[in-house]
């Protein structure tokens, strides 16, 4: 854990610092008042403190050094981790063009068959009912207003 | 007499009586799965009331809560997996009884205890919440102020690990609640021109992504074709013996007044509440040694204090305005989406919302009675559910939940950034509830800090002057100092 803990030390005290930069700019008092850097500075600047603190800390325990543990649980975890986070991320690119039904079909295939293995029929029936579903509840009861795409659906 | 009838009126309305059972429903289910807590099922459904009537969305997103805490037992006893976090100590228990052929009672006491425990807590919450908002109507923001950092102090000692990444996580927190425009002043901070971040970063988007997608890219990551082996056969005999409820009854009683308490504290949680009335349990019992071999009091205590707790952690929301756990975080997010800001006033100004969702409670802990038992087959089979079929699902209402808050791509641009935050956090060691709590705490404790320096005219000696400010403010330096000793209380040895 030491080593996270140094990495993640090093990206705080870099938000922290920029942040306490960026309240310094923004004003700290105006006419005898609070000024809108005043927090972002005071948050800023505890951020960076406590990054450097976690940071020395990581630095002189050696008790944890021998117990690595692996950061993916699976060897082929972080295949399964990124092509989820890639389609989630996809899908709000794609729906304004494809329309609501058609971008979640491809999601919920790409789902069902890529990342749980499921069998075609499986896949084809889940996603579709799904699907169904989720227009029913969002679109038509809820009334969500959700984006119809090029092909006007 | 008239109070109590107005809010009877209030919950008896077919439709507040409609959403409270669909929220026990929806809470019970996501209680019973394992991989989606309360807090992220409450993220999914916040948009959903947006549009409808508050009262009836409030009692729902309330259900939803306090139904997990029924459900979690459920996954605990049967499969030895704990469906909802503060059912963990449920397992070392309630599967051993189940394991001797006790299923039957496991599940019937863990659904009585909780009954009992949540009644409990919404009695108190009926009789000591007014009073606390009473009190409260004298809070100026000088208090205010104390009372989030004491709020904030509070959640940090409390939480697990590090006290160095909570505070961490807590300043980030912070740092996010002050992206938008500036409410004093206008001007923008940290939006980078995108503006749909002038109003700030909304809390149901990060919400979805720390506790819904991170949790789903964390499931994933672990092999998908992982079967669960339920002791379905071996339920038999819900109702409990006359033997089990002699000794569960000192177990519900603590259970119920300590869970309430810990319900109250800013970062007492359902979780630390059921480990400690387990603990507690342990402690005062005759024979601590069988604790751990499937014994009916493991699973009472911290059923009881869990659900109790839930009652407990409505009351510095509804009085103070001020949301101690991330679920109370995102139910101020549901009062302010319709303009309404709870605190001392909330009683006076809308009382329909507070004796309504107040007296809902009740009826939907009797909802949560009658749905356990007798449908307890049904979650069962709600269990083989494979989390390939699941997790689909769960990420599809994230994304529409996103979509549909502002119409905006940008909103579910957050959740996955957060989703993806959030995956990182938990394999750092870090805490994404207090990032939370903290991004809600954060525009809270900058406006009455402006509000109180205005007062004195820059000086910061009215937090000194006031003695109730005083006062709060020095509880927040003790919690802190005493870290160490309340993470010795925290973490108790359970074998």
């Amino acid at each position: 854990m030491n080593s996270r803990n140094r990495i993640s030390a090093i990206f705080c005290f870099f938000l922290g610092l920029t942040v306490l930069i960026k309240g310094m700019r923004l004003g700290l008092k105006v006419d005898q008042e609070m000024g809108a850097g005043f927090f972002p500075l005071v948050a800023g600047g505890i951020l960076t403190l406590l990054s450097f603190i976690l940071f020395v800390q990581s630095l002189m325990d050696h008790g944890t050094q021998g117990h690595k543990e692996p950061f993916w649980v699976t060897p082929s975890g972080w295949k399964r981790v990124f092509l989820t986070l890639f389609a989630t991320a996809a899908y709000p690119l794609l729906i304004g063009h494809l329309g609501f039904i058609l971008s979640t079909l491809f999601l919920l295939f790409f789902f069902f068959k890529v990342i749980a293995r499921l069998k075609w029929w499986a896949v084809g029936v889940g996603g579709s009912v799904a699907t169904m579903c989720a227009y029913l509840i969002f679109e038509i009861w809820l009334k969500a207003n959700l984006p119809q795409g090029l092909l006007g659906f | 007499m008239e109070t109590i009838l107005f809010a009877i009126s209030v919950a008896l309305q077919p439709i507040n009586l409609f959403f409270a059972f669909i929220g026990v429903v929806i809470g019970t289910l996501v209680g019973v799965l394992p991989g989606i807590g309360p807090t992220a099922a409450i993220a999914l459904l916040l948009p959903t009331t947006f549009r409808g009537d508050v009262v009836s969305g409030l009692i729902m997103l309330a259900g939803i809560f306090y139904g997990t805490q029924y459900g979690g037992s459920t996954t605990s006893i049967l499969v030895n997996i704990p469906g909802e976090a503060a059912s963990v100590v449920t397992c070392l228990d309630g599967y051993k009884m189940a394991q001797k052929g006790r299923a039957g009672p496991a599940l019937g006491i863990a659904a009585f205890g909780s009954y009992i425990a949540g009644t409990f807590s919404i009695i108190l919450l009926t009789f000591v919440a007014p009073p606390l908002a009473k009190l409260a109507l004298y809070f100026g923001s000088p208090e205010f102020t104390a009372m989030a950092i004491l709020g904030l102090s509070l959640l940090v000692s409390l939480s697990s690990g590090s006290m160095v990444k909570a505070l961490m996580m807590a300043a980030v927190g912070l740092i996010l609640g002050v992206v938008g425009v500036d409410p004093a002043r206008g001007t923008p901070r940290f939006i980078f021109g995108i503006y749909e971040l002038e109003d700030g970063i909304g809390l149901a988007p990060v919400a979805m992504g720390l506790f819904g997608i991170s949790e789903v890219l964390l499931n994933v990551e672990k092999s998908l074709e992982e079967k669960r082996e339920t002791l379905v056969g071996k339920v038999k005999g819900l109702l409990p013996n006359l033997q089990d409820w002699k000794d569960s009854a000192v177990a519900i009683t603590q259970g119920s007044i300590l869970g309430f308490l810990i319900g109250v504290i800013p970062g007492g949680n359902t979780i630390i509440a059921s480990i400690a009335s387990y603990t507690l349990q342990k402690r005062i019992s005759k024979h601590p040694e069988k604790f751990g071999t499937g014994v009916i009091e493991g699973v009472a205590a911290p059923e009881a204090a869990n659900n109790a707790a839930t009652g407990g952690a409505f009351i510095p929301l509804l009085t103070l305005g001020i949301p101690t756990t991330p679920v109370m975080a995102l139910l101020l997010g549901a009062f302010m989406i319709h303009g309404i800001i709870p605190g001392p006033l909330l009683i006076n100004n809308n009382p329909d919302i507070f004796w309504g969702l107040i007296f809902s409670m009740y009826i939907g802990n009797i909802m949560l009675l009658i749905l356990n038992l007798p449908l307890i087959g049904i979650w069962v089979k709600v269990l083989k559910i494979p989390y390939g079929i699941l997790f689909p699902l769960i990420i599809l209402f994230c994304l529409i939940g996103a979509y549909t808050l502002n119409n905006s791509q940008v909103e579910v641009g957050i959740m996955v950034f957060f989703g993806f935050v959030g995956f990182l956090m938990k394999k750092f060691d870090y805490e994404p509830a207090l990032l939370l709590l903290a991004l809600v705490m954060g525009p809270i404790l900058e406006e009455s800090l402006r509000r109180s320096l205005a007062l004195s005219g820059g000086n910061l000696m009215i937090f000194i002057h006031r003695p109730i400010a005083l006062s709060l403010l020095v509880l927040a330096f003790v919690s802190l100092v005493s870290f160490p000793m309340t993470r010795a209380f925290r973490k108790p040895k359970i074998n």
